[in-house]
């Protein structure tokens, strides 16, 4: 396995706060193959974005972080602060969840958008504002030598996410973390979005795509991984998880979208201070069993990984 | 509160000044002597295991009357400081809020203020008024009221196009509420940064009021008072000047390293929550 | 209940060159007592800043708006007062609505604060069921907002927007943070709400599966302008632009389209918006458009029959 870009090895993040330990992250292990497409979906509230953080070593400062995280054999989660901020950028780029809170309110947004090109590329001023308002203009931002000058409140939602994920696939970077970057944004512009991961895909990039767009992900991704509650309880190739989800939460899930009639998966979500005991689905499980309060074990079938009773 | 005294630079100024209030406030218990005991025959004592900041030229204890100074600095300081805010934030925040004529008449009165240079202000109020604690701190308001309205003013320019100053409008509050409610707590930190700062200029100005005569009565313990008074005896005991200087010093330099520590920890604390917006 | 009449908004920008926008033109739209309304459309359109509009955070450049009759547009604040928990947004970022110095418990508490009328043990007890409502818990209440999930935040807006008991709810893609069950949970939480209290619904939305799914009615939005407004647009497209976006939303799974190099409008270009783009152009598009009654769907395109 030479061509693994990207390997997180029990991860835990935990968040003190005032009520108790926020369990964000629970013993995450996966890895992420160059040019591969590996979508993360699952709850909200669930852990994705903190996940992301903890790759990005962005977390919140009082969080405590465990484990490992290895990008091209360099394990990053050793790194000095500033040996990471040269990795941020130029090998890892992020598309943030809220784009009204990661774009700097008071410069223009053709500038921060040019600005990881000019740090990473080595390429002047002109060539990254033309670059930059080549991308504007792909992504439909209209005439991209007026809106380039514009502040990001001056852009609607939509736009302002597509001028991230212009800005996160500008500087040729190795691995994507996006943060559900098609949110706010019509389909047709969707298409954009998909089209320039497709493409960045193929010259080498490999994204960890964050999405409640079970469409898109369903459209972009090769493997897919669920999460549920601050731990991943699934991890399969797209097309045998689509066709056949294992685990009852991604049943669940899948079963809870639009098309099928939204149908909410009965019960609250689970708290993520006092977890719940064994397998943290348990409570709204249709499935479960006595042997479900005990933690289930990471079963793999075909090359699929799921944490469940019900495959052991 | 607690993560704030994890800067070290914030604990440090903080010992300094729990030292000095401390020494003012229980002067009368820690001054090894009475500060209106004269002695004119242990005048102009050098530092000695008696006296250990010498005497001066009406053989009072130095160590004593700088520690009932500090009582006089500390307490000019604060009270100065506290009206200057209270008056400049509320007439800066009036103005940024509602802008249009109010905000034109506040701030003209504020550049009316700041035309002159702050000392020759003072200067100038104090010499009207006369010689006096009162009036001399009434002339250091003067001068201190702008830096905090001015600041205040900017910081809810700023903080009035939020979205949640708006949100609340909408469901109905009154234009008193938001002010109390969601613009001061958000301009709070650059004023507490600016109350840090001033407390150590005000002292000085304070000291540098007295030391020219025109602040507090030359019998009561003040520090510029003492340094006035010790001038004429300079070169023959230089310790008269050099003790008070040098709480002037501390004392001023303290409060500004405790701004700065503020600020850097505030600013820190600003970026974390952006930060957290980076993703 | 809720009815504007022909809404403009130019946005102005620019100290020394004016800049204008035009970000909404010319839209009528009507709102009934317990009707679900989907507003579809392009990223950029002027969706929320119609939306904006309606609950009278900006005052349009030209146009009006009424409120059970009662003109809003111009009203001052003091007599507008007593409609604002009545006419409830949640805008498109749910951090334009939270002071990142509050709690969010004490946000979601603000309106009924701001009313006046409710003791402290009633207010506690508003705001509890209120996070239970949308599906949070109480390890939530003491958290500030940097501290919540995307999603997390966003309900705990959605929350404050119920505080009043509004009786018109604007919801500006108020859920694209939120995972499909639980989108699910607020989207049939609402309307449950809607049947025990005749609560009007306007969901703003890209997805257009939900859209579907909840609405009564649906009106696609394009550069400003209502292109199409009907009941059954999704099974029966009329405007280019509806079937373009359909389609796409259809053959999402399937294949993605790289956008061809596009055009751009002429300077003083007057006649149908979607001309850049529309497959069907011919030259009689160069006239501007109205929009038209076709068997009880309104139409911005001459063409459909
Ligand atoms: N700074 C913080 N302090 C305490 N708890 C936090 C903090 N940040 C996040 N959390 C908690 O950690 C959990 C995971 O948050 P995260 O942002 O990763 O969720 P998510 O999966 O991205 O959800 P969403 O899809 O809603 O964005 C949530 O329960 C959240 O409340
Ligand atoms: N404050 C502003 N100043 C100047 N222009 C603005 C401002 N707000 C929005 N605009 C512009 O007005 C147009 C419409 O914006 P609006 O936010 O209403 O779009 P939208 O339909 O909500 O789009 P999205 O689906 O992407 O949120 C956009 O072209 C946008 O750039
Ligand atoms: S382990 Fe048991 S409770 Fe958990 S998902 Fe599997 S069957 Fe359900
Ligand atoms: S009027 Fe012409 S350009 Fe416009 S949508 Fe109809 S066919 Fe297309
Ligand atoms: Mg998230
Ligand atoms: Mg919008």
């Amino acid at each position: 396995m030479s061509d693994v870009l990207l390997k997180v090895s029990d991860v835990s993040v935990t968040i003190p706060t005032e009520q108790g330990t926020v369990h964000a992250v629970d013993d995450a292990t996966f890895s992420i193959n160059k040019r591969e497409v590996f979508s993360l979906i699952g709850e909200s509230g669930s852990g994705k974005s903190i996940l992301g953080q903890a790759i990005m070593r962005l977390l919140p400062p009082n969080a405590m972080f465990s484990g490992k995280v290895e990008l091209e054999g360099m394990e990053i989660s050793a790194l000095s602060e500033k040996e990471m901020q040269k990795v941020r950028g130029k090998t890892v780029a992020s598309i943030a969840q809220n784009p009204y809170l990661a774009m700097n309110p008071g410069i223009r947004v053709g500038t921060q958008v040019a600005e990881p090109m000019q740090a990473h590329l080595g390429i002047s001023k002109e060539d990254a504002k033309s670059r930059t308002c080549r991308a504007l203009k792909y992504f439909d931002i209209i005439p991209p030598e007026v809106r380039e000058r514009e502040y990001p409140f001056q852009y609607s939602g939509g736009m302002l996410q597509r001028a991230m994920v212009a800005m996160g696939t500008a500087a040729d970077p190795e691995l994507i973390i996006a943060d559900e970057p098609t949110k706010g944004v019509d389909v047709l512009k969707k298409r954009n979005i998909a089209a320039i991961f497709q493409k960045v895909a193929s010259d080498g990039c490999a994204f960890l795509l964050i999405t409640h767009d079970v469409g898109f992900a369903r459209a972009m991704s090769d493997r897919i991984a669920v999460n549920y509650c601050g731990q991943i309880i699934e991890i399969a190739e797209k097309e045998p998880f689509f066709k056949e989800p294992l685990h009852p939460y991604s049943q669940a899930l899948l079963g809870a979208v639009p098309e099928r009639g939204m149908h909410p998966i009965p019960g609250p979500s689970p708290s993520m201070i006092e977890v719940p005991e064994g397998c943290r689905f348990h409570p709204r499980c249709p499935h479960k069993t006595d042997r479900c309060l005990t933690n289930p074990p990471v079963v793999e079938i075909n090359g699929r990984f799921v944490r469940c009773w019900m495959y052991a | 509160m607690i993560k704030l005294l994890k800067n070290r630079q914030i604990a440090l100024s903080l010992i300094i000044l729990g030292g000095l209030i401390f020494m003012a406030i229980f002067a009368g218990f820690l001054a090894p002597y009475d500060y209106t005991e004269k002695n004119l025959q242990n005048r102009l004592q050098p530092p000695s295991s008696h006296h250990l900041f010498g005497t001066d030229n009406l053989g009072r204890d130095i160590l004593t009357m700088v520690m009932y100074g500090s009582r006089a600095s500390l307490l000019v300081g604060f009270v100065v400081v506290s009206i200057s805010l209270a008056i400049g934030v509320t007439l800066g925040v009036l103005a940024g809020y509602y802008g249009g004529w109010l905000d034109e008449i506040i701030m003209r009165l504020t550049d009316s203020f700041l035309a002159f240079p702050s000392m020759f202000l003072a200067l100038a109020i104090t010499a009207f008024l006369g010689q006096g604690m009162e009036n001399m701190m009434l002339a250091l308001v003067a001068v201190e009221w702008t830096v905090f309205a001015r600041v205040a003013r900017g910081s809810t320019l700023d903080v009035k196009t939020k979205g949640y100053v708006r949100a609340s409008r909408w469901i109905g509050a009154s234009n008193a509420y938001v002010m109390v409610k969601h613009v001061l707590p958000n301009i709070i930190s650059p004023v507490l940064i600016m109350a840090s700062l001033g407390i150590g200029n005000v002292i000085l100005a304070a000291a540098g009021l007295s030391f020219l005569g025109l602040g507090v009565q030359p019998s009561t313990p003040e520090w510029g008072a003492m340094l006035n008074a010790g001038r004429t005896y300079f070169t023959t005991a230089p310790w008269l000047m050099l003790f008070p200087g040098l709480f002037i010093m501390i004392t001023v330099l303290a409060f500004n390293y405790f701004g700065d520590g503020l600020r850097d920890a505030l600013d820190q604390k600003m970026k974390n929550i952006e930060l957290e917006g980076r993703f | 209940m809720l009815k504007a009449d022909n809404l403009h908004y130019v946005y102005t920008s620019g100290l020394i060159k004016i800049v204008k926008k035009t970000a909404v033109c010319g839209v009528d739209i009507e709102f009934c007592p317990g009707e679900t309304v989907a507003i579809v459309g392009e990223s950029g359109c002027g969706k929320s800043t119609l939306a904006k509009m309606l609950v009278q955070q900006l005052v349009p450049v030209s146009g009006e708006v009424f409120f059970n009759g009662m003109k809003l547009t111009g009203m001052s604040w003091k007599n507008r007062r007593k409609f604002m928990g009545k006419i409830q947004l949640i805008p498109q970022n749910p951090a334009d609505v939270v002071d990142p110095r509050w709690t969010v418990e004490r946000s979601v508490a603000e309106p009924f604060v701001i009313c006046g009328v409710f003791s402290k043990e009633e207010i506690s007890a508003n705001v509890d069921a209120l996070f239970a409502e949308v599906g949070l818990s109480v390890e939530h209440k003491t958290r500030y907002p940097h501290e919540l999930s995307g999603g997390e935040l966003q309900r705990v807006v959605i929350a404050r927007a119920l505080a009043l008991k509004p009786e018109l709810l604007v919801c500006d893609e108020a859920t694209s943070m939120l995972d499909v069950s639980v989108q699910a949970f607020i989207v049939m939480m609402l309307k449950e709400i809607q049947i025990k209290r005749d609560l009007s619904l306007v969901f703003i939305t890209h997805d257009l599966e939900a859209a579907k799914a909840v609405s009564d009615r649906v009106l696609v939005m394009y550069a400003g302008e209502i292109v199409e407004e009907g009941t059954d647009v999704f099974d029966r497209p009329l405007h280019p632009y509806t079937r373009a976006l359909l389609d796409a939303a259809r053959y999402m799974s399937l294949e993605v389209v790289v956008p061809e190099e596009i055009g751009e409008l002429p300077d003083g270009f007057s006649g149908c918006p979607y001309y850049r783009l529309c497959r069907e152009r011919t030259d009689a598009c160069k006239k501007p458009q109205k929009l038209r009654d076709v068997s009880g769907r309104l139409v911005r395109c001459w063409k459909s029959k």
